[in-house]
Parts: C-alpha cells; structure tokens; sequence
C-alpha cells in the first residue's frame, strides 16, 4: 500500500514543472502565439530562483525571482512578436542562450563546478493537520510543498478564466486575431500579458525543481521539461480540461520508469509511451482538422500572422476587416508568412 | 538609382554585421568580468580553433567535427528553403548514425564499397525519419514544427533503448553498439584528430545541394513552393512533391551526417549519440542565412569556436567553454531581432522618398522605381 502511494507522490512530483511548462505552453498557444522558449523560461526561473533563494534566504523570494525572470523572456518574446521577428527562430537562440548562460555563470562565479548546491532549506512541505498521520494519504501527501499544490491551482484557475469575458477575449485573439481586432480588442495587449504570464508560470516551474525540490541547481536542469510541457499540452489539445492528465501522463511515466528499471523495464520504453501518445494525438487532430477544414491550418498559422504587417501605415492599407483587395500581391501575403525568413 | 542601390547594400550587410558586433561585445562584456582580456581570448579562441602546427594540428579537429554539422545544416536548408520548417535535424541524425553503424558491422564489402553501404543506410534512415514530417503536413496539414520536436524525442528513446538492449555490444554500465569494420571506416588524413574523407564529403555535399537549389529545375522549385508558393501554385509546380522532396532529402543529408560520424570519428554508437549536433547543424543553417555556402561556412565557424573555446579559453585561460556558444546563440538572438528591424527601417525610407517625389510635384504616372505605389 505504501508503495503505491509512494509512486503516486514521486509520479506527482515529477509532474508538476511538466504541468506549469505545459500550463505556459496552453497559455500562450490559445493566444495565438508558437512559443517553443518554454525551455529558457524554465530554466532561468531554476537559476535565478535559486540564487535569489540563497542569497536572502527566503525560497518565497527565490520563487517569485524565478517567476520574474520566466516574465522577462515571455516579454522579450511579446516585444519580439510586436516587432515581427520570426519567434521559432528567436526561440531557439534563446534557448542555446540560457543553457549555455547559466553554465557560464555558474563555472565563473558559483565554485566552478557543475553543480552549485548552497545552504539552502527547500521550500518546506505542507502538512495538513490530521492527514498526515493517516497511513495511505500521509504517505501520498508528504514533501509536496505549496508549489506542488499552485501548479494544480493554475490548472484550474485558467480552465476558469477562459470562461470569463477576458478569458474568451484571449481565446478569440488567439483563434481569430483580425476578427478580434475589428471588434476593438486589443490584439498585441492581450498577447503581451499572456506571454508575461506564461513566462512567469514556467519560471515557477524552475524554482520547483530547484528551490522546491532539489536545493541545488545543476547544468541543463530543466533536461527538455520545456519541450515536454509543449507535448504535454499538445497532447491536452491545448484543453485546459485536459492538462492535468496530460502532463501526468509524462510525469508518472518518468516515475514509473525509474521504478520499473527495477524489474530491468528500460527506462526508454517507458517514457517512450506519453511521446507515442502525443504523436497519435497530433496525427489525430490532424485527421479531424482534415475533416473539419482548416481549423488547425489557421491555428498552426496564427503566431506567424503577421500582426504588425496590419497596423502598418503601407501604401495600400487594409482596413483590419475589411476583404482584402484582390490584388496579386494580396493573394501571395498569407501563405508567404509561412516561408521560414532570414 | 545608383547611389541607391549602393546604400541599400550597405543596409543590408551593415545590419547582420552589426548584429554579430553586438553579440561579440557582450561576449567581451562577460570576459571582461572574470578579469580576462576579451581580446586575448578571442585570439586563444582563433588560435587554438584555426591553427595548425607539425605537432597537432587544431584545424584538423575543428574540419572533423565541422562535417557532421554542415551535413546537418544542409539538411535544415533544404527543409527550410522549401518552407517545411522542420527542426528534426537532432533525430534523422541519430537514427542515420545508428544505421550507418549497424550496417558497418553486420555488412561485409570490400574496402571500396563498404563505406557507401554504411552511408546509404544512413541516408535511407535518415529520409525514412525525414519524410514523416512532411507526409504528416502535406496529407493531414500537421505543423511539422510541432511534430518534429515528439519526433526528436522519440528518435532519443528510440536509440537509448536499441544501443543499451537489441544492439548491445557487452555488458557494461554504458550500452554501446559493435564497432564498425575496419572497411567501413572513412579513411583519416591524420590519426589525432580524426580529419579525414568526412570532411571532403562535407564540402561536396555543400556543392551538390547548391547547385541543386540554385542550378536544377526541381530546386527551383523546391524554392519557389517554399519562398512564393502562390507563384508556384499559379504557374504549375506542385507543392506536395517539393515538400516530399525536402523532407526525403533533408533527412538523407542530415542522416548522413550521423553517418559520417560513426564511420569517419566514433566507429560506434554511445548512449546519448544524440547530443545537440542535428541541433547545432539546424542553428548554423539559420545564421547562414538558409544558403549551402552558408551553412558549410558557419558549420565550420561552430566547430571552429567549440574547439577553441574547449582547447583554448578553458584549458589556457580558465575562461568556461560555453562563452563560445553564449556568444553564438547571442547571434541567433540578433540576427533574428535585426530582420525586422531593417524591413521597418527600408519601409520608412521608401516612404519618405515617395513623399519627396510627391512635394515635388513629380507626376505620379511616370514609372518612378519602387516608390510609385504610393
């Protein structure tokens, strides 16, 4: 019995960055906006959660530094969007630049080795009075800290904003940018604040997994819980229904993996199934687009349209709305903004 | 006209360059911290990446781990330039590693022809892993960005799980394959540093796929359906095929470069085989501006600075080897915030002529050059 509920903490664990990237992932991909930073933003937010946690002593601090600088990538990201730089690339630069940052920093200032582990207390877990004592949840619930416990309270808390009119604002931003615009929603304001706050969410998922769980920090902490978020709430649909499961689905497969290896399981098997199932669901939704029309065509496209491009004061300036003039140069517009630039 | 033109020019190679200035002062910036001389490590950079004495040479090095990652940058240019956005450069590369290392033990050929077995293993694995993509995009419109980032994953898992139990060499705490026969190996113009025919091979690839997109008629079209797909939609060239096209030979360049890894340096597969090179490949491909030469130049300038900045920064200077990718992933960030930047810049330029023209009174009939629409 105890090992169950022993798995179950370690599967909950383990869950929770996954579940805060994929969170970020969800946020920003219903605002219309591909963001594959997550990674960066995960990873700084371990960095600078720690250090900050170190140097005052105080984890609630070393936490809300980690979400400050997962903020400051997504508004490098929103600038970035308003400029109309190409993100994907973007992306990738600052995902190369925070890994290899973060290691710079810490061979040069922080003792030179790969790991840098100070005297830190982790973020102390919860303990419910009463609970704690029972045999199966006790055991379930203990070294889960009040971040275990946000994640799953961020979950449900975007699942309720997208049912509140600035939630639907988001999602209509997202779906149909122009149509949103035209009805006087601020396109690059919502985006903006979306992209803030799905930075800030996965730099929480950083502090996690080194001011909340760990206590120290290590070279390429975040080891592709960045990218795994982005799967996960793929696999979700981009649903926030569906996000805990999903990002479970991930978490309790590198548990049961590490368990399983045990009974001489490979660990690649086994967290080669979530992958296999974000693989059959995105070929699924692909299926389903195809019979639907062009929804997911749209939805693939919607970070690469080209916001700016509409505001700008160009000779022949369509009116957000308004049908486009059919002019040649018009017709090439929206598929040429899918050809990669630069 | 041509004062114009001229300073058009001037536009366009000063904005990149600026952006690689920039990259490089706040590489100096973060030396400059740690008390070092940023030009005395760019120089140890220089020195111990491109250099080359009787005793060891540098270059050697930097020229054999430069081929893997211009086979991987090809293959990113050929997926880009033909707008399959495909970044599963990381997971056709250890697969087509992995095939060119099982075809290099388990096939017996002659010296001669053992090498080509292993490379078009490698390359078939490759394009294998490389058409998923683009069959996904093409017939169910799956973004194939998306898709290749579960499709590196999977490739991961899928070579840590047949290294470590199907293709086991022995038993030891790390799973690694049989080595490569002595005929499947390229030959090595220097022991030491393991430079050899892999490079060479490099280099004509780099050749071949220029004048594939740039002198044949499919190459044309594989950049046209990818830079003016209306274009090529209108005037009868088939985006399906391009897009085929580019994910089977995408996949084939970068699986060769796995390739040519196992049977050029390693002549086996590790656990962990995948370690960033299709990636590596995949970010030079993009600051070389998605062109061969490009690629094959900044694939040589990456493993140049990775080795000096391994050989020489860390090892002379105590200054920590990732300033060098620091440094370079500065240039991505740039680079892709200058695009913009100079569109806007040329935009308002345009603008300004035109309402000169206008002030002027010039008649707007007349064909005043890239002005007149306004």
């Amino acid at each position: 019995m105890n090992l169950v509920a022993d798995f179950l903490n370690s599967g909950i664990r383990l869950t929770v960055p996954i579940l805060f990237a994929a969170i970020a992932s969800l946020l920003s991909a219903r605002a219309g906006v591909l963001n594959l930073a997550i990674e960066s933003k995960v990873l700084a937010g371990a960095f600078v959660g720690i250090l900050v946690a170190a140097g005052t002593g105080n984890t609630l601090l070393g936490v809300l530094a980690a979400a400050a600088s997962g903020a400051l990538i997504g508004a490098l990201l929103a600038l970035a969007q308003r400029l109309g730089v190409d993100l994907v690339v973007l992306a990738i630069g600052l995902n190369i630049l925070v890994l290899q940052l973060t290691v710079y920093l810490m061979r040069s200032y922080l003792g030179g080795v790969g790991t840098y582990s100070p005297d830190l207390e982790t973020i102390p877990p919860l303990t419910i009075p009463g609970i704690s004592d029972l045999p199966f949840l006790g055991a379930l619930l203990s070294r889960l800290n009040w971040s275990v416990y946000l994640a799953f309270f961020a979950a449900i808390l975007v699942g309720i904003y997208f049912r509140t009119r600035s939630g639907r604002h988001l999602l209509a931003v997202g779906e149909a940018p122009i149509a949103a615009a035209s009805a006087g929603l601020s396109v690059g304001r919502t985006q903006t604040l979306t992209l803030l706050a799905a930075g800030a969410l996965a730099g929480i998922g950083g502090a996690y997994l080194s001011v909340g769980d760990l206590g120290l920090f290590t070279r390429n902490m975040s080891a592709d819980r960045g990218w795994i978020g982005i799967t996960a709430a793929l696999l979700a649909l981009n649903k926030p229904a569906f996000i805990v499961p999903a990002a479970a689905v991930f978490g309790f497969a590198s548990a049961a993996s590490i368990r399983l290896q045990a009974f001489d399981v490979p660990a690649s098997v086994t967290q080669f199934i979530p992958q296999g199932a974000a693989f059959v669901a995105l070929v699924l939704v692909g299926l389903r687009a195809k019979s639907r029309g062009s929804f997911l065509r749209l939805w693939s496209q919607s970070s690469r349209i080209p916001l700016g491009r509409l505001r700008e004061p160009g000779p022949p300036r369509p009116e957000p709305g308004a049908a486009p003039p059919p002019e040649s140069s018009r017709v090439e517009e929206p598929s040429s903004s899918r050809s990669p630039r630069g | 006209m041509q004062r114009d033109a001229i300073e058009r020019t001037i536009r366009r190679i000063g904005m990149p360059v600026l952006a690689i200035v920039a990259s490089l002062m706040v590489g100096a910036l973060l030396v400059l911290a740690l008390g070092e001389s940023p030009v005395a490590a760019a120089s140890t950079v220089v020195q111990a990446g491109f250099s080359c004495s009787p005793g060891y040479c540098n270059l050697g090095g930097t020229l054999a781990l430069a081929g893997p990652i211009i086979f991987c940058a090809l293959g990113a240019v050929v997926s880009l330039r033909t707008g399959l956005f495909s970044i599963g450069q990381e997971g056709q590369y250890a697969l087509g590693g992995l095939a060119g290392a099982v075809a290099g033990y388990a096939i017996a050929a002659p010296a001669g022809v053992a090498p080509v077995v292993a490379l078009a293993a490698s390359a078939l694995m490759g394009a294998l892993w490389g058409v998923i993509p683009a069959i996904l995009k093409v017939f169910l419109g799956v973004n194939e960005l998306i898709i290749t980032i579960v499709l590196n994953a999977i490739a991961g898992l899928l070579l840590d799980f047949l290294v470590n139990y199907p293709l086991r060499a022995e038993a030891s705490t790390n799973g690694y394959t049989h080595v490569v026969r002595d005929e499947a190996r390229l030959p090595v113009f220097d022991t030491s540093t393991k430079f050899g025919l892999a490079f060479v091979l490099a280099v004509l690839a780099v050749v071949a796929v220029g004048f594939y997109l740039n002198r044949t008629t499919v190459g044309y079209e594989q950049r046209m359906s990818g830079e003016a797909p209306a274009f090529a939609r209108y005037s009868g060239m088939s985006s399906t095929a391009s897009v085929l096209r580019a994910g089977l030979l995408g996949g084939a360049l970068a699986g060769i470069g796995g390739g040519i890894q196992v049977i050029g340096t390693n002549y086996r597969v590790v656990e962990g085989f995948s370690d960033g090179t299709g990636f590596t490949g995949l970010t030079a491909a993009i600051l070389g501006g998605t062109t061969a030469i490009g690629a094959g130049l900044l694939g040589i300038l990456y493993a140049g600075i990775t080795v000096g900045a391994v050989n020489g920064l860390q090892i002379m200077l105590g200054v920590p080897r990732e300033i060098g990718s620091t440094v370079l992933a500065l240039m991505i960030v740039f680079i892709a915030a200058q695009a913009p930047l100079l569109t806007r810049w040329e935009r308002f330029l345009d603008r300004r002529r035109a309402n000169r023209l206008l002030d002027s009174g010039a008649s707007l009939a007349q064909p005043a050059g890239r002005g007149s629409a306004a």
